[in-house]
């Protein structure tokens, strides 16, 4: 048959009369989009599979008897597709009157529908809005955020989809047939149930407002939406950086809380933390004025008085025993700039590398094997190589609770196939989707490390082996030593069966690139910087780093503490990890900054309370930071806090370690200032004010600042971004390309290195080879930790996070958060309560060497006989009470997952 | 079969059996048909440490089974409310019963078409015809107790290929199985490559409701896959599954035959038979058969001392699964609820698991052994060109002798009910028939001289559908008859898509709107815009719907108001 002329060729296809080539698996929506053709879709998301139910995107398709679905069905070559034809059209009309006229049995009440896609809908299919005909169910307002309204439910299933497919958390489900069929949330018991974790997602993606939560409510109901634009800024929670949208009410204060869609990051999702408690920001004891102690009470002071005393106390302390007779900490929730500012200040102005922040108590341990072994102490991934992973470790960390967007992330890759091994002493509920979970005993990582890397080079064949050998120098020495571990010593010292770990190794070898996720379950042991060591050897063996889709990622608690150590905050470290002792970090910083350098390197935050205690240090600066409740041994650190003749604590709020001030400075807050935060994929982005600081509360950068100007140091910073421009001339080679210009055109923000202001940033380091002289194997062996095998404490008692909350909970205990139903108290395995005479709900004492707790026992099957497991956030019962302050002696964090502990009733 | 040097254990899912123990799902089902939900703490600690399963997994199984749920720790009666035990006056029947303070619960089929109505006591002992309708007085006596009779059954092709072994009265134990040659097609099978039944299921021309079979075995076999399943579905879900019964319980040997040959074809490792909850002893046989067939080392790991090895799992459905509908069946198994998913990707190329899966009616796969062990000739020798072969259909009692026939595909659909039903029972003539079940055909008197050839009945718009025929006698309740289809679609719909969800209840709305105009015969124009709006609404419903239950099923729903409109909005009774 001869062509006809007006057919189109082949491979492509027309819609509405316009020609477009066809891609193959493109579906028919998605190629009208390329066109700019809309077809309306009412359950269609694009990051969910198609769902195919609302039957609102059906097309004409010449040719084909039954119109088309566009949202499922691929555009093929010589389609000829008509979106908005008259029968498709009547179609669509059809179904909306189905959905306005006779889904009241589904649970469609007209009247209540909230503006929106909804809405929309019926408007461009030119119906009216339907009027209430009945008083609406009455909206659920049983959770803390999450409101439902069943009546204005549509059964478009969005989100069930979401909550499955993106937050991985199943907990919609639909209950009966035909019209009466009808969401179900976690069953009966709704979102207060243990299914939901008030994410909020389903909220984001309801057409109808069914769903909705208290602060979209509260603006809807006091019409309060403040005309100024929502401001871009990144959320101050834990340190993976989610990117938000903060809307504003017409007071000024925080209204609603949107993800920024496509973010790098986020991808437009956050959890209940980001989403929902922002409360604090405006809570009633937000510090508002400079204070000064007067006795036992605090008096309030200008900011002038307060700026010109903590100058004078300084420098007369300074004057009369030595600047080192001073220290300062930095904090991981303030900004690069603030923290710049703070140790430059100890350093050029008092003249002491007495400065630290609390990066010391989670992943120094990191910064310092992984720069020792690679050259570099930073993630060597990025949060997309969860996606491009061949098999993914999570060792010591619970994401699913500490970084839930990174949790739901990995549970869609392991849901997807990625293989996943999860090794933590909990059954914890990423383990619940793992290919495999090794319940190692607390403290036994580097024996289980030192294991696999055994088991993985037996699976690798001879040239594998060989090849490995290449990834790292002194491979052989190396390979000896872990070939000499016997694999049933290791299982007994582990408590990991030996077929777990053979399985484990299997994987591991069988399937590159392997990436590693970890946590403070590795670094917060005495053995933190051998199991990093261990972790890296790993690696090095796989051959991932600088891959994609392989290396090491570590999982870092706080939105900035990345930064805060990037910032040299560290009292052996100066900007981008130069080295205090090396000769060239001094001349740089004489040459481009103008100050010298002390040569003697300072005190970390561990080792402060017994440098107070001995009359070392007298005088100290906390910038955000409560270590009062953050260090261990609680009794101890008090003492030590008490005895302080001058302490300044700059804060948001007034904390525990705020009390003991003598001056007492208030801070904005992370939604009120200006700067950068760099998340732990070394990710700098761009932190803007939504609301204002209460009373007069100023950014952190400004308050050094005026410290300093008070001492007497010329400072006159414009701005943040001339922070920021100082930062780039002192560390040329990772911060040399940052600019708050080059921030504002990348709205994803830049990963570090980034040497000069053409450099696109790095998204994975070592992917060019690793420092001269480095990527070595470093023989480590397993040592026992000094919390095993203590006859008078014979149960390891882990102290960690919840969902709910954030570190000392300062913030989240704040926010409607407190009400959220949380997995408080001391978690106990059923036999280890049983033999305690324990039962749920009951009061115990938990006592270690360090002192005694009264907590609430919580019966749980997730813990490992022997193991207990407790919150860190309660205020009123600080675990670290009984944490030893007994740290690793190489990176001086304390061991705050393995504490040896006796319960009785 | 999971490539070599694959490490990863394959997953194990919760409706496999696992532990030796037969169906996990099996266990739930029957213990919720006798316990109220939701089910106490301690029944489910119970059930996990039997099953297994996680507690959770557990509420979701529950959860699932609850339209045959126990109230007050009472099980239910389960009157069957199909097609044909409807036009024997199930619905008074059930609320007769109610009436006596029985609790009853009305079930989509119990394929006994041939003898309805049709109940289950509570001990699941099944009632028909008389035994039935007056339950309250043969309380106790149920005819399964005392030995259910067989339906009449008849072959009018030479070689019967679906109900050999039923006629000569059923196989149920492995030993009267055997006997009779099942399982020597699988034997002689395992000697050669799977690619061989391929080509012989592809030689014979094998046809099911929808013409031949062998393009979707072989799509399914050329899938790039490290696995696949084959499920094999008693759930016709639309009235007229007697066959499926049957086979399961007096020939469940040929069944797994069936499913282990068409694995062997396409190279799938796991089987699973989706057989409804409410056939409590086709279930039981069932289970008991692979039972029998595992510890004979005819199924499960390698199989006759082959390499082969191919595991069985029994599938309860819960009654109500969108008509049977592939896509339904299968989201039925990965996720407990049960509803369509779109196509493309066909399940034959992303299944269950998104593994190629072949959804194959029993029908289908009894007729594998005998295939495998006698070759083609069988088939090629009957049946029309297009469909080789032959087919059963269920009679109800509404003709004259109901029963079970195997006729070659291009019967003659007239001379079945005129010469082999005998037409209407009891001499009542006949006004129309449903071919095939509610979402197959509705026939009138003019459209009995049919070809019953899958293929060439497609090209004329019509559907074969299960093979059920359902007889309409002029005394029938026509009215009831809708309220039927539309309570069937609206009960069985899966309620994913919303022509198929809300479509019935916009037609209850609108045909009570005409009834309500042309009544009162104040505003003619009003009732013809009534009809109208109706006309569009069943073409919205067969045109947007995702799946071919929404799709299929207005069709026959429209020929019959059409055909009979008078006598469902016009009588008074």
């Amino acid at each position: 048959m001869p062509a006809v002329d007006d057919t189109p060729p082949p491979s492509l296809a027309l819609i509405n009369g316009r020609e477009l080539t066809v891609s193959p698996g493109e579906t028919i929506l998605q190629a009208a989009r390329r066109l700019g053709i809309d077809i309306p879709t009412l359950c269609h998301h694009d990051r969910l599979s198609p769902e195919g139910g609302c039957r609102m995107c059906v097309v004409k398709c010449a040719g084909h008897p039954r119109p088309l679905a566009a949202c499922h069905t691929p555009l093929e070559p010589g389609m000829e597709i008509l979106t908005h034809h008259r029968e498709v059209e009547r179609i669509r009309k059809t179904l909306l009157t189905l959905q306005l006229t006779t889904a009241g049995e589904s649970g469609l009440e007209p009247g209540v529908i909230r503006e929106g896609r909804f809405t929309e809908l019926l408007v461009s299919h030119g119906f009216s809005l339907p009027r209430r005909t009945a008083p609406p169910v009455k909206t659920d307002t049983s959770h803390p955020y999450l409101r439902w309204q069943p009546s204005a439910c549509v059964s478009c299933r969005l989100c069930l989809n979401t909550c499955e497919q993106i937050a991985g958390h199943f907990v919609f489900g639909m209950e009966k047939l035909g019209a009466a069929s009808r969401l179900t949330i976690d069953g009966k018991a709704g979102f207060n149930g243990d299914a939901c974790s008030s994410c909020g997602a389903c909220v984001d993606v309801c057409p109808t407002g069914a769903i909705t939560d208290r602060d979209r409510e509260k603006l809807k109901n006091r019409r309060e939406t403040n005309p100024a634009p929502p401001v871009e800024t990144v959320c101050g929670y834990c340190g993976t950086g989610c990117r938000m949208i903060v809307h504003t009410d017409k007071r000024g204060d925080v209204g609603h809380i949107n993800g920024v869609p496509n973010a790098a990051v986020n991808h437009g999702d956050l959890c209940v933390k980001g989403r929902f408690a922002h409360g604090w920001h405006h809570a009633f004891d937000r510090l508002r004025r400079p204070m000064k102690r007067s006795g036992a009470a605090f008096s309030a002071v200008s900011w002038d008085q307060a700026t010109a005393l903590v100058a004078a106390r300084f420098q007369e302390i300074a004057a009369s025993s030595g600047p080192d007779s001073i220290a300062a900490l930095a904090s991981g929730r303030t900004s690069n700039e603030a923290a710049y500012l703070m140790q430059k200040f100890m350093r050029g102005v008092i003249g002491t590398n007495n400065i630290d922040s609390c990066s010391r108590l989670c992943h120094s341990a990191s910064e310092l094997a992984l720069s020792w072994m690679l050259g570099s102490g930073s993630a060597s991934a990025c949060f997309d190589d969860i996606e491009l992973a061949g098999c993914l470790l999570v060792f010591g960390t619970n994401p699913t609770e500490s970084h839930p967007i990174l949790g739901a992330r990995l549970k869609q890759a392991a849901l997807h196939g990625v293989p996943l091994i999860v090794v933590d002493p909990r059954r914890t509920d990423l383990s619940d989707f793992a290919t495999l979970h090794l319940p190692v005993k607390p403290g036994t990582n580097v024996s289980l490390i030192n294991i696999l890397c055994r088991l993985v080079l037996e699976a690798y064949g001879e040239t594998t082996a060989a090849q490995a050998g290449a990834h790292g120098l002194e491979f052989e020495a190396w390979r000896d030593f872990v070939l000499s571990l016997p694999v049933p010593e290791a299982s007994a010292i582990t408590g990991v069966q030996e077929r777990d770990l053979r399985l484990a190794a299997r994987i591991i070898a069988d399937s590159a690139p392997l990436l590693t996720l970890y946590g403070a379950g590795v670094t917060q042991h005495v053995r933190g910087t051998a199991g990093v060591i261990a972790l890296a050897n790993l690696a090095l063996l796989t051959g991932g780093l600088g891959q994609p889709g392989g290396g090491l990622l570590p999982l870092r608690g706080q939105n900035n503490v990345q930064g805060v150590s990037d910032m040299g905050a560290m009292p052996d470290h100066f900007t981008g990890y130069q080295p205090i002792r090396s000769a060239g970090t001094g001349t740089r910083v004489a040459e481009t900054l103008g100050f010298h350098l002390p040569g003697k390197a300072g005190l970390t935050v561990t080792e402060l309370p017994d440098a107070i205690l001995a009359g070392n240090v007298r005088a100290l600066w906390v910038m955000g930071e409560n270590p009062l409740r953050s260090l261990p041994d609680t009794a101890k650190t008090r003492r030590a806090f008490e005895k302080l003749e001058f302490l300044v604590v700059q804060e948001t709020i007034l904390t525990e370690t705020g009390k003991l001030a003598h001056v007492l400075l208030p801070a904005a807050a992370g939604f009120e200032i200006e700067g950068t935060f760099t998340n732990a994929e070394r990710r700098i982005q761009r932190v803007r004010p939504a609301v204002e600081a209460p009373g007069e509360a100023r950014p952190d950068w400004i308050i050094i600042s005026q410290v300093a100007r008070a001492c007497g140091a010329h400072w006159n910073y414009l701005g943040p971004g001339d922070v920021m421009r100082e930062v780039g001339r002192a560390t040329p080679e990772t911060h040399g390309g940052i600019s708050y210009q080059r921030l504002e055109q990348s709205p994803d923000g830049l990963q570090w290195p980034c040497p000069d202001p053409a450099h696109p940033g790095t998204k994975r380091l070592h992917s060019g080879g690793f420092a001269p002289g480095k990527g070595r194997f470093v023989p480590i062996d397993y040592e026992p930790s000094p919390a095993h095998h203590q006859q008078d404490y014979p149960i390891l008692l882990i102290t960690g996070r919840v969902l709910e909350h954030h570190n000392s909970g300062g913030m989240t205990l704040r926010t409607p958060n407190q009400d959220l139903p949380t997995a408080q108290g001391l978690a106990l395995h059923p036999h280890d309560a049983a033999r305690l005479l324990l039962v749920d709900g009951d009061e115990a004492t938990v006592e270690s060497a360090q002192g005694s707790l009264r907590v609430r026992v919580r019966i749980s099957n997730r813990q490992l006989p022997g193991t207990a497991f407790l919150s860190i956030h309660d205020g009123s019962r600080p675990a670290n009470r009984l944490v030893s302050a007994l740290p690793d002696p190489d990176s001086m964090t304390p061991q705050y997952k393995a504490v040896a502990v006796k319960i009785s009733r | 079969m999971f490539s070599e040097g694959s490490h990863l254990p394959p997953p194990v899912h919760y409706w496999q059996d696992h532990r030796g123990l037969g169906s996990p799902l099996a266990v739930i089902s029957r213990h919720v048909r006798k316990h109220s939900l939701p089910l106490p703490d301690r029944a489910v600690a119970e059930l996990a440490a039997r099953t297994g399963l996680l507690d959770s997994t557990i509420r979701r199984a529950a959860d699932y089974y609850r339209s045959m749920a126990a109230r007050e720790d009472h099980p239910p009666l389960m009157v069957c409310q199909g097609t044909a035990c409807r036009l024997a006056g199930s619905g008074k029947l059930r609320d007769a019963l109610e009436k006596r303070k029985l609790t009853c619960h009305g079930v989509a089929c119990l394929g006994y078409c041939d003898a309805a109505p049709a109940l289950l006591d509570e001990r699941d002992a099944a009632y028909t015809g008389e035994a039935a309708s007056e339950f309250h007085e043969h309380r106790g006596f149920s005819q399964s107790i005392l030995g259910h009779p067989l339906p009449r059954m008849e072959s009018l092709s030479a070689t019967p290929l679906i109900l050999p072994r039923l006629l000569q009265g059923g196989a149920a134990t492995l030993k009267e199985a055997l006997s009779m040659g099942v399982y020597e097609g699988l034997r002689s099978a395992l000697q050669q490559p799977g690619q061989v039944m391929l080509d012989l299921v592809a030689a014979s021309g094998l046809s099911g409701s929808q013409g031949r079979v062998a393009p979707r075995w072989q799509t399914c076999a050329a899938t790039d896959a490290v696995d696949r399943y084959v499920i094999g579905h008693a759930h016709a879900g639309t009235s007229g599954a007697v066959v499926d019964r049957l086979l399961l319980e007096r020939d469940p040997h040929s069944v797994l035959e069936g499913l282990a040959l068409a694995a062997r074809a396409v190279g799938a490792s796991h089987g699973i038979l989706f057989i409804p909850a409410d056939y409590p002893q086709a279930l039981q046989q069932t289970e008991a058969a692979i039972r029998e067939a595992t510890a004979a080392n005819l199924l499960g790991r390698k199989i006759l001392k082959s390499h082969w090895s191919f595991q069985v799992s029994l599938f309860p459905g819960a009654a109500r699964c969108a008509g049977g509908e592939a896509t339904a069946l299968i989201d039925a198994i990965e996720t407990l609820r049960g509803q369509a998913r779109p196509q493309p990707p066909a399940p034959e190329v992303a299944g269950l698991h998104r593994l190629p899966t072949l959804v194959e009616p029993l029908e289908t796969l009894v007729q594998l052994g005998t295939l495998a062990k006698d070759g083609s000739a069988a088939w090629t020798a009957q049946g029309t060109a297009e469909c080789p072969g032959t087919r059963v259909f269920c009679l109800n009692q509404g003709f004259a002798h109901p029963g079970l026939v195997e006729v070659p595909h291009g019967h003659n659909l007239r001379d079945l009910i005129e010469n082999w039903a005998g037409g209407g029972a009891m001499g009542s003539p006949l006004e129309a028939l449903i071919l095939g079940g509610l979402g197959g055909s509705l026939l009138g008197p003019g459209e009995w001289d049919l070809t019953l050839c899958p293929s060439r009945m497609t090209a004329s718009g019509l559907r074969l559908g299960n093979g059920s025929l359902v007889a309409i006698a002029q005394t029938a309740d026509h009215r009831d008859v809708l309220s039927h289809f539309l309570e069937y679609m609206d009960g069985e719909s899966c309620g994913k898509c919303t022509p198929c969800r809300l479509g019935p209840a916009g037609v209850v709305t609108l045909a009570a709107r005409y009834e309500r105009l042309a009544r009162v015969d104040r505003k003619p124009r009003d009732a013809t815009r009534a009809r109208r709006d109706l006309e569009t609404l069943f073409h919205t419903m067969e045109l947007g719907s995702l799946c071919s239950f929404g799709q299929d099923l207005p069709g026959p729903m429209r020929r019959f108001i059409d055909l009979f409109w008078d006598r469902i909005f016009t009588k008074t009774s």
